[in-house]
């Protein structure tokens, strides 16, 4: 699954005047997520692949959000620029899409539609 | 056979007539020619052979880790985590990591120290209560750690030793009285140690973060895999009970030096 260019995003068979939904990233099948975390360090369960991932504060921030309520890409970018003060909009936007690739393709996180 | 028995099960109990046991395994010859012609051995466990016979000479090691074995497959009740664990006071300390990371050195070592020995090879730690369960078995040695302990405790209690095999040279000491007699108490996890023998290097004790430490654990389970959400909330349970670090070490003494430290 690509996140970075996810499905619908202005491809050419798109259907001119067609209502398209924002596509959302979310856990896998509804799935739910285990975790728990130690000062800013978080360890996730996810049972439907029995695989256990390690992240850090505003990794593990976004990925709760998700598994609470598919969220678009750009409600993400939102969210994490809200806690990375610090950072530049490029800069959250790579580390959106670096944190996006790892979660994809691991299974943790997945493209789907709105 | 008999030998390795005599001298390193001596303080175990002998069942006649078993209710109950978890494991129906013995030790025979295979059939046809190689009961005779340099001889072999088998392993069986419920009638089944899960393993190649071995030279006859091998029997003993044969017997210990086919019993290693029969646990880790089958012991579910329990996340298992491929540590030594040894005691003080009822607080244990769990020594994980792959063979060659010299932690049954470092147990050996503990253990003729005076700390209670519940388990050599494998960490049980319970599903239901996160208790860390005995299976006070004798100490597999390896190679020079046989030297090794033979010299740092001469009083200690060696079995047979058998040269070639797949592992080396392979010895056993017998685990002590004390721990025998206490193999059905639990003790409560206190410290999460990731031991690691580097030769002529200092002793270094390294914190570790819990999350770094769950990781690490989880790669050394047996069936963290196969117990799913409960493996994962067990060994989340031990990383809360737990202080973790890493450790380096090449001379026994100061390494229990550290580690009754800790149990302070």
């Amino acid at each position: 699954m690509n996140f970075l260019s996810p499905p619908g995003a202005g491809g050419s068979g798109d259907q001119p005047g067609a209502m398209r939904q924002e596509p959302v990233i979310r856990i896998p099948d509804n799935g739910r997520l285990l975790y728990r975390c130690w000062g800013d360090e978080y360890v996730f369960y996810h049972p439907a692949t029995g695989d256990t991932h390690l992240f850090d504060q505003a990794s593990a921030d976004l990925i709760l959000a998700v598994s609470a309520q598919p969220l678009s890409r750009a409600a993400l970018l939102k969210r994490l620029a809200a806690s990375l003060k610090s950072l530049t909009d490029q800069e959250i936007e790579q580390f959106l899409d670096e944190l996006l690739m790892k979660c994809g393709q691991s299974g943790l996180l997945e493209v789907g539609e709105g | 056979m008999s030998e390795h028995l005599r001298r390193l099960y001596k303080d175990f109990e002998l069942i006649s007539d078993p209710d109950f046991c978890d494991f129906h395994v013995a030790l025979m010859p295979p059939f046809g020619v190689r009961r005779y012609v340099r001889p072999q051995v088998n392993f069986s466990f419920d009638g089944e052979y899960p393993f190649k016979p071995l030279p006859y000479g091998q029997a003993g090691a044969l017997f210990e880790w086919g019993l290693n074995w029969c646990i880790a497959r089958h012991a579910n009740q329990y996340l298992i985590i491929h540590a030594a664990v040894v005691a003080k006071d009822s607080r244990a300390l769990v020594l994980a990591g792959t063979p060659g990371s010299g932690k049954s050195t470092l147990c050996a070592a503990l253990v003729c120290e005076g700390w209670r020995l519940l388990s050599d090879e494998m960490a049980l730690l319970s599903v239901d209560d996160g208790g860390l369960y005995p299976v006070p078995r004798p100490i597999s040695l390896k190679n020079r750690s046989l030297e090794v302990i033979s010299a740092f405790s001469p009083d200690s209690v060696m079995g047979p030793v058998v040269r070639d095999t797949a592992k080396g040279t392979v010895g056993h000491m017998r685990p002590p009285l004390q721990s025998v007699e206490l193999g059905e108490r639990p003790a409560r996890p206190a410290q999460l140690v990731f031991p690691r023998y580097k030769e002529r290097s200092g002793t270094k004790l390294t914190s570790l973060s819990k999350g770094r430490a769950l990781l690490r654990a989880a790669e050394n389970s047996f069936n963290y895999s196969v117990l799913g959400t409960h493996g994962f909330n067990s060994l989340a349970r031990l990383i809360d009970d737990s202080d973790c670090h890493e450790f380096q070490y090449s001379r026994l003494d100061e390494a229990i030096a550290v580690f009754t430290e800790l149990a302070t």
